[in-house]
C-alpha cells in the first residue's frame, strides 16, 4: 500500500500538468477515492497551483522602447548603409590593397628589360648583366653557342645510337630464338613426317606382297582353267580330226572306187 | 442554440484576429530586421508587459526587472536580423529574456536573495490599494502575490524559469523546451522540483498565517 501511495504522490503534480497516461490516471483516481492521506495531499497540489496562477501582472513602470542609435555603430551597420556608389568604390580600394599585401608577403620582384617582364616570388632576381653591343662578343657567343648545340647533339646521336644497338641487338637475339624455335619444330616435323613414310612403306609392302601372291594365284588358276579348255579343245579337235579323216578316207575310198569303175 | 451560435462565432473572431495579430507581428518582425526602428517599438509595446513580468517575477526585484527588460529588449532589437521568420517571435523573445534574467541570477550570491527595495513596491500596493473597489480583497490578492513572488525565490534560476513560463506564460512543454533549450524530461523534472518547492513554502506560509491569525 505504501508503495502505492508513493506512486500516487508521484503521480499527482503529473496528473495536473495532464501529463499522466490515461491509464494511471484512472488507477491515480481510483486510489485517491480509497486513500484519504493522498487526496489531502492532492487538495494541498491544487491550492498551491490555484494560488500560483492567481498571481497578477504588475503594470509596467514605463516603456522600454528602443532607440536606432542604441543599436551601436558596428563596421558592417555602417557598411551596410553606404550608398552602392561608395560600396564599390570601397570594395575597389579593399580589393587592391589585398592583392598588394598579398604581393608584399609572397615577396614577389618585378624586372623588365628590354620589354621582358621577369617575375619572382620568394628569390631575388639575379643582377642584370650590362648589354654590351659588340661583334666580336656575338661571334664568340654564336661560336660557344653552336660548339654547345654541336657538342649536344653529337652527345644526343650517341645516346640515340646505343639505344638503336641496343634495340638491334635484342631484336637480334629475339630472331635467334625465333630460328631456333623454327628449327627444333622442323626437326621434330620432320622425324614426324619420316616415321609416318616408313610406317606407310611398310604398310604399302605388306599390301603389295598381298596383291602379288594374290595376283599369281589369280594367273595359275586362269591358266589351268585355259590348259583345261584348251585340252578339251584339242580333244575336241582330235575327234573332230579323226572323224573328218574318217570321212576323207571314206570319200577317198569312195572316189578310189568310182575311178576303178570305169576302168574295169 | 443562440448561445452555440454565439459562442461559435467569438471562437471564429478570435481564430481571425489571432491570425491578423500574427501576421501584423511577421511584418513588424520583417521590418525590424530591415533596420525600421518603428515597427520594433511596436514589438516592445506588444510584448513590454509580458517580458517584464517575467523579469519582475525571476529577479523580484522592480528596477532589476525594468533594467532587464530593457536590456532584453536591446539584446532582440540588436539580434533581429539573425531571427528567422519561420521561427515564433515570442518564443525568441522569450528565450533572449529567459537567458538573461537567468545568467542575472547568476551573477548573484548564493543563497535566498530578499528585496530590500519594498518601497517601490509597497508604494504601488497603497496606490491600486485606495484605487480598488474593494481595498480588504485587493489586500489578501497582494498578500498572496507577495507570498509566491517569497516562495518562487527558492527555487533554482533554472526551475524558476520553468514555473515561470509554464504558470505564468501558459506555455505547453514543447514550448519550454525550446525557450530554454533543454531536453523535454529535464524541463519536467525541474517544474515537478520546483512546484514540490512552492507547495512545501506556500503550505508552510499559509499554516503560519493561520497560527497568527489565530494567536490573535
Amino acid at each position: 500500500m505504501k508503495s502505492t501511495c508513493e506512486e500516487a504522490r508521484n503521480w499527482i503534480p503529473r496528473a495536473l500538468m495532464s501529463d499522466l497516461a490515461p491509464q494511471d490516471e484512472q488507477a491515480l483516481n481510483t486510489h485517491l477515492a480509497e486513500c484519504p492521506a493522498c487526496s489531502g495531499e492532492q487538495r494541498v497540489y491544487l491550492d498551491t497551483l490555484n494560488q500560483v496562477r492567481s498571481v497578477s501582472d504588475s503594470p509596467i513602470p514605463r516603456h522600454f522602447f528602443v532607440y536606432p542609435n542604441e543599436r551601436g555603430s558596428s563596421v558592417i551597420e555602417f557598411l551596410r548603409g553606404l550608398a552602392p556608389g561608395w560600396k564599390l568604390a570601397g570594395s575597389m580600394v579593399v580589393a587592391t590593397m589585398a592583392v598588394v599585401v598579398g604581393l608584399m608577403a609572397a615577396r614577389v620582384q618585378i624586372r623588365v628589360e628590354q620589354g621582358i617582364y621577369t617575375f619572382s616570388f620568394g628569390h631575388p632576381l639575379p643582377r642584370a648583366v650590362p648589354a654590351r653591343n659588340s661583334a666580336a662578343e656575338i661571334q664568340a657567343l654564336r661560336a660557344e653557342l653552336t660548339g654547345l648545340l654541336g657538342a649536344r647533339s653529337k652527345a644526343e646521336r650517341a645516346e640515340w645510337m646505343n639505344a638503336l644497338r641496343q634495340q638491334v641487338k635484342e631484336s637480334n637475339r629475339y630472331g635467334v630464338r625465333q630460328q631456333q624455335q623454327w628449327d627444333a619444330a622442323l626437326v621434330n616435323l620432320e622425324t614426324r613426317l619420316n616415321d609416318r613414310i616408313e610406317d606407310s612403306a611398310v604398310m604399302l609392302t605388306a599390301g603389295m606382297e598381298q596383291s602379288a601372291s594374290s595376283v599369281f594365284r589369280a594367273l595359275q588358276r586362269q591358266r589351268q582353267e585355259d590348259l583345261a579348255v584348251t585340252r578339251t579343245r584339242l580333244e575336241h579337235l582330235a575327234t573332230r580330226g579323226e572323224l573328218k579323216n574318217q570321212e576323207t578316207d571314206e570319200i577317198l575310198s569312195t572316189l578310189l572306187q568310182v575311178a576303178r569303175l570305169p576302168e574295169k | 442554440m443562440e448561445n452555440t451560435l454565439d459562442s461559435a462565432l467569438s471562437h471564429t473572431r478570435a481564430l481571425a484576429n489571432q491570425k491578423v495579430e500574427s501576421s501584423q507581428e511577421a511584418a513588424w518582425v520583417a521590418a525590424s530586421q530591415r533596420g525600421d526602428a518603428v515597427s520594433f517599438n511596436r514589438l516592445v509595446l506588444k510584448w513590454e508587459r509580458a517580458i517584464y513580468n517575467l523579469s519582475l517575477r525571476m529577479l523580484r526585484d522592480a528596477d532589476e526587472a525594468a533594467e532587464a527588460t530593457q536590456e532584453v529588449f536591446l539584446l532582440a532589437f540588436k539580434g533581429i536580423r539573425r531571427f528567422r521568420l519561420d521561427a515564433q517571435f515570442s518564443t525568441w523573445l522569450y528565450r533572449i529574456a529567459a537567458n538573461h534574467c537567468t545568467s542575472r541570477l547568476r551573477k548573484r550570491p548564493p543563497g535566498v536573495h530578499l528585496s530590500l527595495d519594498g518601497s517601490q513596491e509597497g508604494t504601488e500596493a497603497g496606490q491600486s490599494l485606495a484605487a480598488a473597489d474593494c481595498p480588504e480583497q485587493e489586500f489578501f490578492r497582494q498578500e498572496s502575490d507577495h507570498t509566491v513572488r517569497g516562495a518562487l525565490e527558492y527555487l533554482q534560476p533554472e526551475q524558476r524559469i520553468v514555473v515561470e513560463l509554464k504558470f505564468f506564460q501558459e506555455m505547453t512543454f514543447e514550448q519550454i523546451a525550446m525557450i530554454v533549450e533543454a531536453p523535454l524530461s529535464t524541463v519536467k523534472s525541474r517544474l515537478y522540483h520546483g512546484l514540490e518547492i512552492l507547495k512545501i513554502r506556500l503550505a508552510r506560509g499559509a499554516a503560519r498565517n493561520q497560527s497568527s491569525a489565530g494567536g490573535r
